[in-house]
């Protein structure tokens, strides 16, 4: 049974639970990941008669369904230490990213920082979680080539939309009646001078 | 911590580390994408050139230090996800220099993920490999760090686990 609040012995349990299986994992340089990103939409570009905007979708689409795999895999572990409580989903993200990035995950997503459907301070009224890119995995790859064609393709969405398909896997498997829309309403491409990613949570229709 | 707030640079990513898994789990997609719109062999020569352009990119950064073929490879694996591969000298020439030389990999890291070996008919699964190892024999021939004087190299999967095969295996032809 899934519990209401992640308590003080499981956070402790998951602290050391993260740093053993990043320790134990196999792992391969970041650059290299990202330039497999990069290079993989520019060969889906020059297949798909060079459109950019359907080649980063389609790589979008990729990453998220693989992020489901992934976490799958060893969701195992996880549901140890998942609760129902929103609160706690900012703790389960950030165990999820130290097991993608290990302790270097820091420098590339801000805490991520849950806001309540009636704070005052949200607009849109619906629950949302929202995380700061202050360095992009993504752009860091891609300076040399024409940045200005990347503007409006969402290259950053390949990242964001596989953590919300991750917040929606965690939703599904401890039933919490939610769908996650995910928005980057910053971007570096864009001129913003950090990146911004909001995941908005919508209740499922019954 | 405060944050420092850019884009940021290649030099930012290389050396720090991500989990093999997350390659695994997104190359099958990229496979399965070629082999729906190319032919296998075009698929293959996709993911070569894939792999070519990533080892070029990183090449620009990267600067290996080994002088034999063999350690160069065990290089180029540890830094991109693991793994190592044994040899074997088919053919030698007049000089006993080698002229064909199988590689092994009984541990490739592309055609499993975890216990989960996938299988792709028509294309040799991890044919990237090729295009890293070629890529790098080259430039290093062309750098001329090598002990071994070859002009250049062609790298070729002959067998994938990921397409059904007991072990990856991949031919280097030197020429000199």
């Amino acid at each position: 049974m899934v519990r209401k609040k992640i308590g003080f012995f499981q956070k402790f349990l998951a602290e050391v639970g993260k740093r053993l299986m990043w320790w134990r994992a196999e792992k391969m340089d970041l650059y290299v990941l990202a330039l497999m990103a990069r290079e993989t939409v520019i060969k889906y570009r020059e297949i798909l008669n060079g459109d950019l905007q359907q080649a980063a979708n389609t790589l979008k689409e990729q990453f998220a369904s693989s992020a489901r795999t992934y976490l799958q895999s060893f969701m195992s572990q996880l549901k140890l230490i998942v609760s129902k409580d929103l609160n706690d989903m900012q703790f389960m993200s950030e165990i999820s990213l130290y097991s993608i990035l290990g302790p270097d995950y820091r420098k590339f997503f801000s805490n991520i920082r849950y806001v309540s459907a009636d704070d005052p301070s949200n607009p849109e009224k619906l629950h949302k979680f929202v995380t700061i890119v202050p360095k992009c995995v993504l752009c860091s790859s891609i300076q040399d080539l024409k940045v200005e064609e990347y503007k409006d393709t969402g290259y950053g969405e390949i990242i964001a939309n596989a953590l919300g398909s991750l917040l929606e896997l965690i939703f599904d498997y401890i039933e919490l009646p939610y769908t996650v829309e995910v928005k980057e309403t910053r971007c570096f491409m864009r001129g913003s001078p950090y990146g911004e990613v909001v995941m908005f949570l919508h209740e499922k229709k019954k | 911590m405060p944050f420092e707030y850019s884009p940021g640079k290649p030099e930012d990513l290389f050396g720090k580390k991500a989990r093999v898994l997350v390659a695994q789990m997104t190359y099958p997609d990229l496979v399965h994408f070629l082999l729906q719109h190319r032919t296998p062999e075009q698929a293959e020569e996709d993911l070569r050139d894939i792999a070519t352009r990533i080892c070029k990119k990183l090449l620009e950064l990267w600067k290996p230090k080994a002088t034999t073929v063999l350690k160069l490879i065990k290089e180029l694996l540890g830094l991109i996800w693991g793994g190592d591969m044994t040899f074997k000298i088919v053919q030698r020439d007049d000089h006993k220099r080698p002229l064909l030389v199988k590689f092994i990999d009984k541990n490739c890291k592309l055609c499993q993920s975890g216990e989960e070996v996938l299988e792709v008919s028509g294309i040799h699964y991890c044919s990237a490999v090729s295009g890293f190892v070629e890529y790098l024999l080259n430039y290093t021939a062309q750098k001329g760090t090598m002990k071994l004087k070859y002009k250049s190299t062609d790298v070729r999967t002959t067998e994938s686990k990921g397409s059904g095969g007991t072990q990856c295996i991949h031919f280097c032809t030197f020429t000199y």
